[in-house]
């Protein structure tokens, strides 16, 4: 029997949405005026954590110079660059262990072996491959990123209703009419999750290997501030990675809409 | 129903125009192997003649879903075969059209409802000759002008029109019917019913209606096939010779309909109490 609630698949999100927006936007203004105090009054020493007016009029002043962005694009262009590698390798291998049993038993268990291995713990391994390069940045970042989006897809292969295949077949829709009009439709929002996860993934891990791997980007220059005591430079620049996070979350929302229009989460948000 | 003619079916099936289009001979489904296997169709044999409303009803988990899907050509029988227009079905006939029982889960949410009328249309249709048909179907059910709503934009009732409208431009020699008033409330029930009534003579198509419901079995069909228990046979072949066109208040006042609902009623009591599943 058709329940009148269909359960929204794909698509996880924090199921709460603030009631009241401007009290987050609140919160941050709250926590930037404590770190002032704090720096200001000399409870916490300037050498460990500037106030914060420092590290913001010093985020300003790299906004200025070209190079900052030259480092800025570094890091986001690695990250992007991992995501589409992401999607590449990720598509044809969900759709492989989606479809087929024979892949799906015989991979399973080196997958399940290598899902859990932090993409950290591989970069003395990226070092010796390929030293402190772009090439080692992007096989980490997609190491790291490929798994949420891979079980996301899995999981929407196996999720595509039966109803909707049962309908194509009694209406003679041809294989290619039954992928692009029904499969790929009802994977999108699997999809969605699936790189929204891998993208904050991507960022992290590209941040990291410059940091600890030291290839060229924000992380090598946030280890670079610190080891030559510019410590608003440095935060500077942790505050620019943070923001990038933000960015990137609020670049898949506005993506998300129009491609999902008619999700039930999404036309919810709508009609709210 | 009105505007329609006043053709009844009784008439076009009449002893000269007998034509069977659809026959079930021996249907077996069995699932699973071993010690595990059921077998849910035992053998299920009936025809069906051009033009005629078919309802199949039976005790639940008679099956009735299964045999559906055998006769549609989404699943092999294990045994037996279905003739449709004299051919085996071994994929789903391009003469046939299914109305799922859950249309909240067979219309594309993505697609609005001409585009979901229009994508079967596709392989069959020149474009002009699609939108001709899709409106025209739109108007049967009672859908005109609706058809660039999204199905999530509408009542389950007029999900479930849209669905029958897609089955109908599809213009199939058969239609398929799988429960498909079961998720939708009573007073759109009896809207529905005289729907399919009256678009089943417009189109002059052959129904088979699978329902749970006697009382709706009974309204709608020229004859009333019932199932037995699991494993399935047909137990009884009942012919229906209410006058047509029908009605909501004339028809379920005639002393006939009541006959054939309680002759009904205790064939589906009596299959259920022999029914393997139930003994056990």
């Amino acid at each position: 029997m058709a329940s009148v609630v269909t359960t929204a698949p794909g698509l996880s999100r924090p199921a709460w949405r603030p009631a009241v927006p401007w009290l987050g936007l609140a919160t941050v203004v709250a926590v930037l005026a404590i770190w002032e105090l704090l720096g200001r009054t000399g409870v916490i020493p300037a050498s460990t954590l500037p106030p914060a007016s420092d590290v913001f009029l010093r985020l300003g002043e790299l906004a200025a110079i070209p190079a900052f962005w030259a480092v800025v694009w570094e890091t986001v262009s690695s990250a992007l660059a991992g995501l589409g590698l992401v999607v590449l390798l990720g598509v044809p291998l969900a759709l492989a262990i989606g479809l087929s049993a024979f892949v799906r038993d015989s991979t399973w268990l080196v997958l399940e072996f290598l899902r859990p291995i932090p993409p950290v713990a591989m970069i003395p391994l990226g070092l010796l491959l390929w030293g402190p390069t772009e090439t080692m940045k992007l096989t980490l970042i997609t190491f790291g990123a490929i798994w949420p989006f891979l079980v996301q897809m899995v999981d929407g292969i196996r999720q595509v209703d039966q109803a909707l295949v049962d309908t194509a077949r009694s209406y003679r829709l041809t294989r290619w009419q039954t992928i692009s009009r029904i499969v790929l439709p009802s994977l999108l929002p699997f999809a969605a999750t699936g790189l929204r996860v891998a993208a904050a993934i991507a960022l992290i891990v590209a941040v990291v290997t410059e940091l600890i791997g030291g290839a060229a980007g924000l992380g090598r220059e946030i280890v670079v501030a610190q080891s030559s005591g510019a410590l608003p430079q440095m935060y500077a620049l942790i505050v620019t990675a943070g923001l990038l996070g933000l960015l990137t979350n609020a670049a898949f929302s506005a993506a998300e809409k129009p491609l999902l229009f008619w999700h039930p989460r999404i036309r919810k948000d709508q009609s709210s | 129903m009105g505007v329609l003619t006043m053709t009844g079916m009784t008439e076009n099936t009449g002893a000269a125009a007998l034509e069977v289009i659809l026959e079930l001979q021996g249907v077996e489904k069995a699932y699973g192997s071993g010690s595990t296997r059921t077998q849910v169709l035992d053998g299920v044999d009936f025809a069906v003649n051009r033009g005629e409303f078919i309802c199949v009803v039976g005790p639940s988990g008679s099956g009735k879903t299964t045999l559906l899907r055998c006769i549609a050509g989404l699943m092999p029988p294990s045994g037996g075969r279905t003739l449709f227009e004299g051919d085996v079905v071994t994929e789903p006939p391009a003469k046939l059209a299914v109305v799922f029982q859950d249309y909240s889960r067979s219309l594309l949410p993505w697609m609005t409802v001409r585009r979901n009328i229009e994508l079967p249309l596709k392989n069959k249709f020149a474009r002009g000759e699609r939108a001709e048909r899709i409106e025209h179907a739109l108007r049967s059910v009672g859908l005109a002008g609706k058809g660039d709503l999204y199905p999530w934009q509408m009542s389950g009732g007029m999900q479930q029109r849209a669905a029958i409208a897609r089955g109908l431009a599809y213009q199939p020699d058969v239609l398929l019917m799988d429960e498909p008033f079961a998720a939708v409330d009573a007073q759109t029930r009896i809207d529905l019913e005289d729907l399919v009534l009256d678009i089943q003579r417009e189109y002059n198509t052959t129904v088979l209606f699978v329902t749970h419901d006697i009382d709706e079995a009974v309204y709608l069909a020229d004859r009333v096939v019932v199932l037995s228990g699991a494993p399935t046979t047909v137990s009884h072949e009942i012919p229906v010779d209410l006058p047509r066109p029908r009605d909501q208040v004339q028809t379920k006042l005639d002393p006939r309909f009541a006959q054939l609902r309680t002759r009904i009623f205790e064939l589906i009591q009596n299959a259920k109490s022999s029914s393997v599943i139930n003994r056990a």
